[in-house]
C-alpha cells in the first residue's frame, strides 16, 4: 500500500518547468513587472537596495531554515532565540565587554540553542514541530529572565551598526552578508558531504544510517547552523533599528519559512536548495513592501502569507497517498 | 468502560492532586470558594483547549492553530456581544459556528489536500491569528457582565467553570467519542491502514476530527472571553503549545489512536496551577516564563525517553 | 482445466465472478485482464508466486481499491465494490495478511469497527456490540480471548483469529483468507479449517491464500494459479498435480543453476566469532564462527530472529551481550559505523525503505557509503566520486542510462545491484546478505549468486540469510537454522538439503524419512504481493 506512488500527471509542458525554483524565479519577475508597473518608483535603485537589505534578514535566517527543511524538519525557535542572541550580545556590549566578545558570545549562543534542538529532534525524536517550538517558550523565558522585561537601552556599538545598515560601495552591508552566507549555504548544500547527508536524511534516514552515516551528527549540524544563523540576524537587525527590544523575532518565524518553502524545497525534505530560498525570500520582501504600499495592515500580511503557503504545499507538498 | 485506557491519565492525575496538596500548603487560603473559583477558571479555558488539541493528536496529527482559534473566537465574540441578552446569545452561536468553521478549514486541507497536518495548521495559525487581528486590532471589546458572571462564579464550593467544563465534555465531548465517528478517529490514529481496510473513510474522519478541534477550541476562547471581559486575537498564542504539552502530559501519544479526555483536562489544570503555585511560593514572575517552559521541554523528552531504551535502531527512528 | 464459470456449480451462476480485472501502480502492471470466478459452498485456492497479482485482487474484491477496468458479479448481479463496507454489506469479507486490527481498541471494538450497533442518536450500543461479539465467538468456537481486552495485549496467533472473527462478523456469502495462517500454530489452524469446512458446508463461497502446499491440499476444492498479473489456470483438487502447479506458478520452467561453490580454503582462519550474542528478547546465545572464504546461510520460518542477527552484527541493535571477534581482535559493535569499521558491509531487507535514497541518482547512491573517504576538507572530490559510481555499476553490471538517472527509475533488480554496489565500493571482509533475492528477476538472482561466489573466492566471508530454501542449499558451506531467536542447529556441508533445513527449523528430528509434507514451494509468506 504505502509504496504506491501516485502517478504524476503528465502535461505537455516540459518538466523543468515545474520545478519549485524555476516557478520562483519567474513569480519574481511577474511580481516585480507587476509592481514596477503600478508605480515607477519600485525599479528604482534605491528601493531595489532597500529591498536587498531587508531581504538580507529573512535570506540570513532562510540558510539555517533551507538546511533543517531539507532533512525534513523544522525550526520554530527562531524569534526568540534570535531575540535572545541580540539582547545578549547589547548587554554584553553595555557591560563594558569589547564589541567581538560580545558578538562571538551571541553567536555561540544561538548554536547552542540550534544543538539543543537537534537534541529533542535527533535523541529523543519529538517531531522537530514541538520540540522547537517548546524551545522558543524556554527562549521566551530566558529572555525575560535575562532582562527582567525590560531590555537594556543601549549604545549599538558601530561595527554592528554598520552590519545591520551601513553600506560599502554603495552596496548595503546586510546583503553583503547576506551573499557571503548564501554562498557558504550553496557550497555546504552542493559540494561537501555534510550537503549530500541532509538530502539523504530528508529522503531515507535509516538508509544513510545504515550506510554507516550517524545522521544525528547531521541533524546537530542542520540545527546548529540555523541556530547560528539566527543569531546572526538577531546581531545585524539590531544593527539595522539601533536597538533591542522583546518582539523583534515575532516577524522572523513563519516569513522564513514561507520564503523557503516558495522556493521549492520541499517541506517533507530531501528535495530543494538555497538557491530557490534567495527568490523566496525576495518574492516574501517585494510581497510584503507591495501589501504595506495598498495599506493592508500586518494582519493582513499574515493572512496572505498564511494563505500562499498553503496554496504552495497544495501545488508542492502534496503527501503520496496512504503514505501518511 | 476499559479501565487499561485510563492508565495513561495516571500521571497527570496524580501530579494535579500533589499540585493541589502542595498549594493548600503553601497558600492555605485557596481552599476558600473564592479560591477555588479562581484556580479552576484559570484552567478550564486551556482544558478546553487540550480537548481540542486531543481529538486532532488522537488521529495521529497535532493542531498548530489551537490558539490562533481561541484568539479568533475571544476576539469575535468580544467584539460583537454588546449588551443585549439575545444579540449576545446569537454572537455566542456564532462564536462557536466560526471557530468549527475554522476547523473545517484545517481538516478541508489536511485530509483532502493530504498535506501535514502540522504544516497546516502553522499556515492557519497565521491565517486565523490575522483575521482576528482584523476583527479586533486591539485588545477590547465590550462583555455583558451577566455573561462573565454565568461562566466564572460559583455556587458555594462549586465553580461555574467546571460546570462549564463537564457540560462541554457531557454534551458534546463524550457523545461524540461513543459515536462511530470518535471510534474510527480512534482507529485511524491507530492503525491507518487497518481502518481503512475496514471500511473507514480516512479522509472525512480527519474532517470532521479536525472540524470537532475547532469546535472545542472556540468552548475556550468562549470561557476566555468571559474570563478575561475583552478580547484579544492574541491571546491564544501560548494555547498551542501548552495545549499539546496537557495532552502530552496526560498520557496521550503523539502519533494517534491512545488518550482519553481526563488526563490531557488533569494535565492542563496541573499547568495553569503550577504559575499560581510558582507565584505563591515566592518565585519571580520572570522566572514563570521560563520554568513553565522548562517543564514544557522536560514533560516533552520524558514520554518519549522511551527511544533511549530501545535497542532496535530501526525502530528508534521510526515515527 | 475445468470452465470455471459454470461448472457443476448447484444453480450455475458462481457466487462471485471478476472478469477483465485490470490494475496498475504508477508504471507497474499488478493485474492485466485477469478472470476469476468462486462458486458457492467451495473453497477455492488462489496460487501464485509473490507479486502475482493475487493480494491486489483481494483487495479489489473486497472493496478496498477499486479496479481500472473489469467487471464484478456477485450471484450474477454486477456490483460496484467501491468500499470494504459495502462490500460487505454485499457479502464479501476477507481476513487480511497484514492485519488490519487497531491495537488499542478492544476485541470487540475491532471486529465490529465500522458497522457498529448504534441507537437513535448514533450512540454506540455498548452493550449489544458486546453481546453480538459475544455470539460470534460461541458460533466459531473461541472461547479463550475476552472481548474487553485490547488487541495489543493478544499474542499474534489471537489477534489472527479476531481478524478472522471481524470478517465472520459481516456473515458473509463469500469469505477471503488471505494468509490466514501464517501465525497460528497447527491446532490452531486445525480449528480453522474445521470452521472453514462448517462454512462452506453451509453454502460459504472461500477464496484461500496460502503458501503452506500442505494447508492447499489439504482444504482445496479448486485451485486457481495467477502469475505475472493474469490467471494462467484453473483444475480441481481432485486433479491436482503439484509438479504441474508449480510449473504453473513460475512460467518457462527456468533451471535455477546456481555457480560452482567455492571450496573452503584448508586451515582457513576464523574472521568472524561470535560468542553468547544475546540482545534482550530478539536474540539468545548465539555462538558460530565465519571463516574466511565461506558462505554461511542463516535459515528457519520466518521470524525467529534471522533477520535480526544480522542487523545486530551490523551495529543496528544496541547494548548487545557476549563477545564479536572479527580478525582475533575483540570489536565493539552498536551502530552501524563501528560494524563497517569491524569490516562489516550489509544488503539491507527492504531497499525501497532501508537501502535506497529513491528519488536520487545512482551516484549519489553508489558513493553515499564511502563518501568520508572521497572528501577533502570536506568537500567531495568530483572525479573520484564519478570513478567511484562508474566502477560500481561495471562491477555490478547496472544497466542505466547513465549515474545521473533517479534510482527510482531502475527495475527492481537493478535498484538491489545498486546496494550492493554501494557495499562493493566501501570494501569490507564480511558480507551481510538479507534476503538480497526477494523481489528480483531470475537474471539479477544470477549475478548475485555469482557475486556471493566471488566474494568467497576473494576471500571475504559471507553470511546469507535467505527466505528461499533452494539459495542456502545452493549456494552455502554451512547452514544455521534458528529457532526461537537462538540457534538450533546447523547443518554442515553433505546434509544441506531443502528437506534438512525445513525440518531443521520446525525442529524435526528423523531427517532420512521421505515425507511428503516438504513443499516445493518455500516459505515466503510476508511479502505483499
Amino acid at each position: 500500500m504505502n509504496t504506491a506512488t501516485p502517478a504524476r500527471q503528465r502535461t505537455a509542458l516540459p518538466a523543468w518547468l515545474f520545478q519549485g525554483v524555476t516557478v520562483s524565479y519567474i513569480l519574481l519577475v511577474v511580481l516585480f513587472a507587476i509592481a514596477a508597473a503600478i508605480n515607477p518608483h519600485y525599479a528604482s535603485w534605491d528601493n531595489i537596495r532597500n529591498l536587498l537589505q531587508i531581504g538580507a534578514f529573512i535570506g540570513v535566517i532562510a540558510v539555517g531554515q533551507t538546511l533543517v527543511i531539507i532533512t525534513g524538519q523544522i525550526d520554530l525557535s527562531v524569534p526568540w532565540n534570535l531575540t535572545f542572541s541580540a539582547i545578549l550580545m547589547a548587554t554584553l556590549c553595555s557591560h563594558g565587554y569589547s564589541t567581538a566578545t560580545a558578538v562571538a558570545a551571541a553567536l555561540a549562543s544561538g548554536t547552542l540553542v540550534g544543538m539543543f534542538n537537534s537534541i529533542g529532534t535527533a535523541i529523543f525524536r519529538i517531531h522537530s514541530l514541538v520540540w522547537t517550538l517548546g524551545v522558543n517558550a524556554l527562549m521566551q523565558g530566558a529572555t525575560l529572565v535575562y532582562t527582567h522585561a525590560q531590555p537594556p537601552r543601549v549604545d549599538v556599538p558601530p561595527i554592528v551598526r554598520a552590519l545591520g545598515s551601513g553600506s560599502l560601495y554603495g552596496i548595503p552591508v546586510p546583503l553583503l552578508v547576506w551573499i557571503a552566507a548564501g554562498a557558504v549555504a550553496l557550497v555546504i548544500l552542493h559540494k561537501t558531504s555534510f550537503g549530500r547527508y541532509l538530502y539523504a536524511i530528508g529522503n531515507n534516514e535509516s538508509a544513510l544510517f545504515l550506510s554507516g552515516v550517524d545522521s544525528r551528527k547531521v541533524y546537530l549540524g542542520a540545527f546548529a547552523t540555523s541556530g547560528f544563523c539566527a543569531a546572526l540576524a538577531g546581531i545585524m537587525l539590531t544593527g539595522y533599528s539601533s536597538q533591542t527590544y522583546l518582539g523583534m523575532g515575532s516577524d522572523y518565524l513563519l516569513v522564513p519559512i514561507a520564503a523557503v518553502i516558495i522556493g521549492g524545497t520541499n517541506i517533507m525534505g530531501g528535495s530543494g536548495g538555497y538557491l530557490g530560498s534567495i527568490s523566496g525570500a525576495l518574492i516574501v520582501v517585494l510581497l510584503q513592501s507591495v501589501l504595506s504600499i495598498v495599506q493592508i495592515q500586518e494582519a493582513g500580511k499574515d493572512i496572505v502569507f498564511g494563505t500562499i503557503i498553503i496554496l504552495l504545499l497544495l501545488l508542492y507538498g502534496r503527501q503520496k497517498l496512504a503514505a501518511r | 468502560m476499559i479501565v487499561e485506557r485510563y492508565y495513561s491519565s495516571l500521571t497527570a492525575v496524580i501530579g494535579l492532586i500533589l499540585l493541589v496538596v502542595l498549594f493548600v500548603y503553601i497558600q492555605p487560603m485557596i481552599l476558600s470558594p473564592f479560591g477555588v473559583t479562581l484556580s479552576a477558571n484559570q484552567g478550564t479555558a486551556l482544558a478546553l483547549a487540550a480537548l481540542a488539541q486531543l481529538i486532532v493528536v488522537l488521529t495521529g496529527g497535532v493542531d498548530l492553530s489551537v490558539g490562533a482559534i481561541v484568539g479568533l473566537t475571544n476576539a469575535i465574540a468580544a467584539t460583537y456581544m454588546g449588551t443585549h441578552p439575545g444579540i449576545a446569545a446569537a454572537v455566542l452561536i456564532g462564536t462557536l459556528a466560526a471557530g468549527t468553521l475554522a476547523g473545517f478549514v484545517n481538516g478541508l486541507v489536511v485530509a483532502y489536500g493530504r498535506i501535514q497536518p502540522i504544516i497546516v495548521t502553522l499556515a492557519t495559525l497565521y491565517i486565523f491569528t490575522g483575521i482576528g487581528l482584523v476583527i479586533r486590532p486591539q485588545p477590547g471589546g465590550l462583555v455583558p457582565g451577566g455573561f462573565a458572571d454565568a461562566l466564572t462564579r460559583s455556587w458555594g464550593y462549586l465553580p461555574h467553570a467546571l460546570v462549564f467544563l463537564l457540560a462541554v465534555v457531557g454534551l458534546a465531548w463524550v457523545p461524540l467519542m461513543r459515536s462511530r465517528l470518535g471510534r474510527a478517529i480512534q482507529a485511524i490514529g491507530d492503525n491507518r491502514n487497518g481502518a481503512h481496510v475496514s471500511g473507514i473513510s480516512v479522509a472525512r474522519t480527519e474532517l470532521w476530527a479536525y472540524t470537532a478541534g475547532g469546535f472545542f477550541a472556540a468552548c475556550a476562547g468562549i470561557f476566555l472571553t468571559a474570563q478575561t471581559t475583552s478580547g484579544d486575537a492574541t491571546i491564544g498564542a501560548s494555547y498551542t503549545l501548552n495545549s499539546v504539552a496537557a495532552v502530552v502530559f496526560g498520557g496521550a501519544v503523539l502519533g494517534g489512536g491512545r488518550g482519553v479526555a481526563l488526563g490531557p483536562i488533569c494535565g492542563a489544570y496541573f499547568l495553569s496551577l503550577l504559575i499560581s503555585v510558582l507565584f505563591a511560593g515566592g518565585v519571580s514572575p520572570f522566572y514563570q516564563n521560563l520554568l513553565l517552559g522548562a517543564i514544557l521541554v522536560i514533560v516533552l523528552a520524558v514520554a518519549n525517553s522511551w527511544r533511549l531504551r530501545t535497542r532496535h535502531w530501526l525502530r528508534v527512528m521510526s515515527n | 482445466m475445468v470452465d470455471p464459470s459454470t461448472a457443476g456449480a448447484p444453480n450455475g451462476v458462481p457466487a462471485l465472478e471478476a472478469r477483465g480485472i485490470g490494475k496498475h501502480f504508477a508504471g507497474t502492471i499488478a493485474l492485466k485482464d485477469a478472470d476469476f470466478s468462486c462458486r458457492r459452498g467451495e473453497v477455492h485456492v488462489l496460487l501464485g508466486a509473490n507479486g502475482a497479482g493475487k493480494s491486489t485482487l483481494v483487495k479489489i474484491l473486497c472493496g478496498v481499491q477499486p479496479p481500472d477496468e473489469g467487471t464484478i458479479h456477485l450471484a450474477g448481479e454486477p456490483v460496484r465494490l467501491d468500499n470494504p463496507i459495502r462490500a460487505a454489506k454485499l457479502g464479501v469479507a476477507a481476513v487480511f495478511q497484514e492485519l488490519s486490527l487497531c491495537p488499542h481498541l478492544t476485541v470487540a471494538e475491532n471486529i465490529m469497527l465500522a458497522h457498529e450497533p448504534t441507537g437513535a442518536l448514533g450512540q454506540i450500543r455498548g452493550r449489544a456490540l458486546r453481546r453480538r461479539v459475544t455470539e460470534l465467538f460461541e458460533q466459531i468456537g473461541i472461547d479463550h480471548i475476552k472481548p474487553d481486552i485490547l488487541v495489543t495485549r493478544l499474542t499474534l496467533a489471537d489477534q489472527q483469529l479476531v481478524e478472522i472473527a471481524k470478517a465472520l462478523s459481516h456473515e458473509p456469502r463469500t469469505l477471503i483468507v488471505d494468509e490466514g495462517t501464517s501465525a497460528l500454530g497447527p491446532e490452531e489452524v486445525r480449528r480453522l479449517f474445521d470452521l472453514l469446512a462448517r462454512l462452506r458446508d453451509r453454502g460459504t463461497a472461500i477464496i484461500f491464500i496460502s503458501h503452506r502446499m500442505a494447508e492447499v491440499r489439504e482444504i482445496a476444492n479448486r485451485l486457481t494459479v495467477f502469475r505475472n498479473g493474469t490467471d494462467v489456470g484453473t483444475v480441481d483438487a481432485a486433479d491436482m498435480d503439484e509438479a504441474h502447479l508449480v510449473e504453473l506458478m513460475l512460467g518457462e520452467r527456468i533451471e535455477q543453476s546456481f555457480p560452482k561453490r567455492a571450496p573452503m580454503p584448508a586451515g582457513a582462519e576464523p574472521l568472524l566469532q561470535v560468542a553468547h550474542l544475546g540482545a534482550g528478547n530478539l536474540l539468545h546465545d548465539i555462538s558460530f564462527d565465519l571463516y574466511a572464504g565461506e558462505v554461511v546461510g542463516v535459515a528457519g520460518l520466518e521470524g525467529q530472529g534471522q533477520g535480526d542477527l544480522l542487523l545486530a552484527l551490523f551495529g543496528m541493535v544496541r547494548r548487545l551481550g557476549g563477545e564479536v571477534r572479527v580478525h582475533g581482535k575483540r570489536v565493539r559493535l552498536g551502530t552501524p559505523w563501528k560494524a563497517i569499521r569491524a569490516g562489516f558491509a550489509m544488503i539491507p531487507e527492504d531497499r525501497k525503505t532501508q537501502g535506497l535514497l529513491q528519488p536520487q541518482s545512482l551516484r549519489e547512491n553508489i558513493v553515499l557509503a564511502s563518501l568520508a573517504t572521497l572528501t577533502r576538507g570536506g568537500l567531495i572530490d568530483r572525479s573520484r566520486e564519478r570513478a567511484t559510481a562508474t566502477q560500481g555499476m561495471e562491477r555490478m553490471q547496472i544497466k542505466a542510462a547513465s549515474m545521473e538517472m533517479p534510482v527510482q527509475s531502475l527495475s527492481g533488480g537493478n535498484q538491489q545491484k545498486v546496494v550492493l554496489a554501494k557495499w562493493l565500493q566501501c570494501g569490507g571482509d564480511i558480507f551481510l546478505f538479507y534476503d538480497p533475492t526477494r523481489g528480483v528477476d531470475v537474471g539479477t538472482k544470477r549475478v548475485f549468486y555469482e557475486l556471493i561466489g566471488e566474494l568467497a573466492r576473494a576471500g571475504k566471508a559471507v553470511l546469507l540469510y535467505s527466505t528461499e530454501l533452494s539459495e542456502l542449499v545452493g549456494l552455502c558451506h554451512r547452514v544455521l537454522v534458528m529457532n526461537d531467536r537462538r540457534i538450533v542447529e546447523t547443518l554442515e556441508d553433505d546434509p544441506i538439503t531443502e528437506n534438512n533445513i525445513l525440518a531443521a527449523s520446525l525442529g524435526v528430528r528423523e531427517r532420512t524419512k521421505t515425507s511428503a509434507a516438504s513443499p516445493p514451494v518455500s516459505q515466503t509468506a510476508g511479502a505483499a504481493s
